[in-house]
Formats: structure tokens, sequence, C-alpha cells
């Protein structure tokens, strides 16, 4: 085999990629040829030096800005808008599309009927039917953001473990209702906006459930979130 | 929820599963387009690329096929990938036909003599040279050396033979061996 052969080889060794009996070979031929030793020398101190440059920390990407593009670059045709609902058994959706017409009908049924409401408006109901659905939201997501907001300092490095199912699945929501917001309800798209970064930073938590609390805190208290998600909870 | 079912779902046309693969899924190509163009606006856009063409030919992947959706996925994020350099270095090779630019050969870069001391200066002397390999040979060196795959699944993402993925591997290498040459036996560094 030519020494030009054995060079190939050596980065072929070096990347672990090469099978014993070459390797024997590889290291015999080194032994004898000057030149080929010289290579051998050369060839690792260049994968030496490209090794240093691996240590480099991916940035985090803005990954809204990518998902809206996306979102905006491929039409959604009428299947791709199925809804959240296709997570749940059909008899569960059944069950809740039910029960969800039912409070629905008591809601606007209270509101259309209350001192000071035209009977009929169309448009407070539906309006009523986003309030619902964004309490409903708010309820859900409550307990989670209590406990970061009332994470304390000394508490500092213990863990906070969510259920990243749940948080997913509340992100998710999140992300419906801004949408339907920032078209009819621009009062609460940007609270729902706060709400999804921090679904956004604890979704990125590490494998263990583990994640920086005190930033997260001072978000939430620093935006009012809770605050303001009473007062959507009081209307 | 599985990934099966989701991919079921989003072939369906179902959104919010087509999303839940993307946060799945997002990291992983996202590390590979950063680690190939060594920038993020051009990571992102090659994420964005690479969804895109997934989501238009989602029902060309077969879930019953041994191969997992993360692999197809990034077989289509190799391919944007090595698309957008190529398109990156024509626009480049074009513009330079109309004006002189402020690139010189990388062994000329390397050698200048204010800049030898620092690794920090040879991590982006190693980056320039990357920079001008051809895309095919860089994704397979990138691929290699910094994903650390097996020169089999290389073949596989590149849709190629693993005799050609060693070809590109030997003239990648053999530019940095060539392009270096001159800085690895300076005494100032300490190997």
């Amino acid at each position: 085999m030519s020494c030009e052969k054995y060079q190939q080889q050596m980065i072929l060794c070096l990347y672990k990629e090469l099978d014993s009996e070459s390797s024997k070979k590889l290291k015999n031929h080194i032994k004898k040829c000057p030149e080929c030793a010289e290579e051998w020398g050369y060839t690792k101190r260049i994968f030496n030096l490209v090794e240093e440059t691996k240590a480099e920390e991916i940035p985090e990407a803005d990954w809204e800005k990518c998902w809206t593009r996306i979102d905006e670059k491929v039409p959604m045709s009428e299947t791709r808008t199925k809804g959240f609902f296709w997570l749940f058994p059909k008899w569960a959706v059944t069950a809740a599309a039910l029960l969800c017409v039912l409070v629905i009908g008591i809601y606007i049924g209270r509101t259309a009927l209350s001192p000071g409401t035209e009977l009929g408006s169309t448009a407070g109901s539906t309006k009523g039917a986003f309030y619902l659905s964004l309490q409903q939201h708010f309820d859900e997501l409550k307990p989670l953001l209590m406990e970061y907001a009332h994470y304390r300092e000394d508490q500092n490095g213990e863990i906070i473990s969510a259920d990243k199912k749940l948080v997913e699945d509340l992100l998710i929501q999140n992300i419906l209702l801004k949408r339907r917001a920032a078209q009819e309800y621009p009062g609460a798209e940007q609270l729902l906006e706060d709400i999804g970064l921090i679904l956004r930073e604890i979704t990125n938590m590490d494998e263990k459930g583990t994640t920086v609390p005190l930033r997260i805190k001072d978000f939430i208290n620093h935006q009012r979130l809770l605050n303001s998600m009473e007062v959507y909870q009081t209307i | 929820m599985e990934n099966l079912e989701l991919i079921q779902n989003a072939q369906q046309g179902n959104q919010e599963a087509f999303y839940m693969l993307f946060e799945n899924n997002k990291k992983m190509v996202f590390g590979l387009a950063f680690k190939y163009t060594k920038n993020k606006q051009d990571a992102e856009d090659i994420l964005q690329e690479t969804f895109i063409k997934a989501l238009n030919n989602l029902n060309q992947f077969q879930t019953k096929k041994s191969s997992s959706f993360s692999s197809w996925l990034y077989r289509i994020g190799v391919n944007c990938s090595i698309d957008f350099l190529r398109d990156k270095q024509r626009i480049r090779k074009s513009l330079s036909d109309w004006e002189t630019m402020d690139r010189t050969n990388p062994d000329e870069r390397i050698t200048d003599p204010e800049k030898k001391a620092s690794r920090e200066d040879l991590k982006k002397k190693i980056e320039l040279i990357l920079e001008d390999m051809p895309p095919r040979q860089k994704m397979a060196f990138v691929l290699k050396h910094y994903q650390q795959l097996k020169i089999k699944e290389i073949a596989e993402f590149m849709d190629c033979s693993e005799g050609s993925v060693k070809k590109q591997l030997f003239r990648a290498v053999g530019s940095l061996k060539n392009s270096l040459k001159k800085i690895v036996w300076e005494k100032e560094y300490e190997l």
C-alpha cells in the first residue's frame, strides 16, 4: 500500500473508523516510515486543534419568530385547524363540548338577562365565551405561576419541578388564545404574550425538571401577571 | 403524546401536532445548522426552511418504516444547510466578480504575525477555512467532527456512499492540514 493510502487511513484511525487489522498495519508502517511518522504526528496535532473549536455554546434561537414564519409560509388548510381536542378521546371531547355548551348557555343567559345588557347581543356573547376560555386557562395556570411567584431567595438551588406535558399543553392553549386575542381582544394579548414567555422558559428546562425559578419569579412580579390575571377572572 | 401519534395527526393536517413536532425537534435542527453556519440568523433561516419542507412533504414520511421522524427531519436539515451554503457561496462569488472583497486566502490570513498568539484567533482561522470548503465537504466534516456521527450515518443523511463521505473527509482534513501547516509548528502554541 502507498504512503498516500496510509495517510488517508490515519484520518479514519483518528476518527475511530478503522478496523483493528488495518490499524495494526498502519501502526507497523508508521514505525518503519519516517515520513508517515511525521505525518501521523502532524495529523494528530491538527485534530487536537480542531477539537478545541468544539467547545462552543449554541445560542438560543428566537423560537417564536421561527414558528411564526413557518406558520405564515405554510397556509393552513381547513383540516389543519381541527383544534386542540384531538389530544383527547372522542367521548371525552363530546362530553366536554356538551358541558361547555351548558356552561356557556348559563353564562350567556345570565349576561343577556342582566340589567343594562341588550337581549340577544351576539358581540357580548362571543366576548363572554372568550373570557370564559380565558378564565379557565388562567385557573389552570395559576397554581404553576403561584409556585414560581412565591419562590424564596433562601430556596435558591432547590428544585421546582413542573409536569412538562402539562406546561406544553398550557403553552398550546396560550398560543391559541393569544391568536384569538390578537384579532379581537388586544387588551388580553400582551398578558398572554408574557405568560407565553414564562411557559417557554419552563418548557426549556433541563431533563431533571429544574429551571431558574428566581428569573421567572422576577418576571411574574415585575409584570404583575397574577394581578392582571385576577382582573380577567373577576369580569 | 408519542411521536408516532403526533406524526399521524400532523399528516392528517393537524397544526398543533406539527407544532409539537417542531417543539420536540427544533433544538436538534438548530444545533446542526448553527454548527454548520456559525451564524444564528442563518441557522434560524435553515431551521425554518427545514420545517417548511418537512411540513410540505410530511405525507411522504412513512411511519411504518424503520427510520425515525428525527432522522428524516435531520436529513432534510442536512440538505437545507447544504443548499443554503451553496446559495450563499454563489452570491459571494458573484459579488466578488464585481468588487474586490476583503478576503485574502486562508494561508495568508493564518500567517498574519500579529494574530498568532491566541487560541481564539486560531479558532476563527479554522472557521474561515471551513467557510471556504465546498458545502458537501463541509457538511461531511461537521457531521463527523462536531456531531460525531459514524461515516455510515453520514452517508445516509447525505444520501451518498460511504466511500464518497470518506473522500470528502480526506479532502476536508487535507485543506486544514495545508492551511494550518505554517502555524502548527510555531513555538507559540502549546499543543
